[in-house]
């Protein structure tokens, strides 16, 4: 894969005859990395596969007004972000689910998900994790398996700085906790 | 697909102080897809990206969006309705049960009343089975087919029944 920088990739898709090949280049860019944030909310492949082709309709849809007065990483992450908060509604609503049974369903999904292949450890590490609620995970996923900075962060989800730090820094408590038993 | 995250140091200082056991976990991903999957990912998004849209009807995207504030509406409308109608029925048993037994009795008590105070026996037999009516009597006025000036409700039939349910033999010329 040819590494190609953002404003090459936008000037190819802004041009008619070459938009075809400008996105597809955006998407091999960035497909890994928004199909792993999804993937870490929704666990199972089979939803990730179809909010990840959600998630870059709406970049094809949408492009052409990008106004670059953020990175185009971030405008798509946050698509992805919001696609993957919407979906986990959705499913909540659609079976009127308690929080506790949402997360014990993704749970379930997981430890039965063939594309799953982490130790007891891990799982337990995972468990912990669903046991957040929706936006702390997912704020908990980009600051601990993703290494965003705070700012990053910050302008992905519209939380200021010092909100994310309490709710990163809460997680870790909660999920610490978990795994000592405490 | 295994991805490996490098963290900065910051972070795993961070980390250890406030979450050993945390810290402590490879963060390695153990999650994985099928085999070949992003190398087709992208023509597949672009092959749907492409593609005419598909037009929702307005009714679908109205469902999915309101579903529970409609669901919440039809029920509190049926309960609405049905209490409505539960209490409209009752309602108009009661009207019906009051007007069938007091009416009639109504009737019969002012004939008995009337007829009793302003008249005696004799007089009425009279004139029930008399032919002509005689003017300028008091009796005169029960030929009328409304009876009485004074009362229009009840009939030279009416007082017939009366007489009859008092036993009174209408053709004994006693």
């Amino acid at each position: 894969m040819t590494e190609t920088s953002d404003k090459y990739i936008l000037s190819l898709i802004h041009d008619k005859d070459s938009r075809n090949f400008g996105f597809s280049l955006l998407v091999q860019k960035y497909q890994e990395k928004i199909y792993w944030v999804i993937r870490r909310m929704l666990i199972d492949h089979d939803d990730t596969n179809d909010a990840v082709q959600d998630v870059f309709v709406k970049v094809w849809s949408n492009v052409q007004n990008f106004r670059e007065d953020s990175q185009l990483y971030t405008w798509i992450y946050r698509i992805a972000v919001n696609e993957a908060l919407s979906v986990l509604k959705k499913k909540k609503n659609l079976f009127f689910l308690p929080i506790l049974n949402a997360e014990k369903k993704l749970l379930e999904s997981m430890v039965a998900d063939n594309y799953f292949s982490g130790d007891q450890v891990q799982r337990k590490l995972q468990e912990a994790i669903l046991k957040l609620p929706a936006k702390q995970r997912l704020i908990f996923n980009m600051k601990y398996f993703d290494a965003l900075k705070y700012e990053e962060i910050a302008e992905i989800t519209g939380t200021s700085i010092g909100a994310l730090k309490t709710s990163y820094h809460l997680a870790v408590k909660k999920i610490e906790n978990f795994l000592t038993g405490n | 697909m295994n991805a490996k995250i490098s963290i900065l140091n910051e972070n795993e200082d961070d980390l250890k102080k406030t979450a050993p056991a945390l810290s402590g976990i490879n963060k390695e991903n153990h999650f994985k897809t099928p085999e070949g999957y992003f190398e087709t990912l992208p023509h597949l998004v672009l092959k749907r990206c492409q593609e005419k849209p598909q037009v929702t009807p307005w009714y679908s995207v109205f469902f999915t969006n309101y579903r529970k504030v409609l669901v919440s509406t039809t029920v509190i409308f049926a309960f609405t309705i049905s209490t409505g109608i539960f209490l409209i029925s009752h309602h108009s048993q009661s009207i019906q049960i009051s007007r069938v037994d007091q009416s009639p009795l109504v009737q019969y008590d002012g004939i008995l009343n009337y007829i009793s105070e302003n008249f005696d026996e004799s007089m009425i037999k009279e004139i029930v089975l008399s032919e002509k009516p005689t003017k300028n009597t008091d009796s005169a006025l029960l030929e009328r087919d409304d009876l009485l000036t004074e009362n229009i409700e009840f009939t030279k039939d009416d007082v017939i029944n009366y007489l009859m349910s008092e036993n009174t033999d209408l053709y004994n010329n006693d």
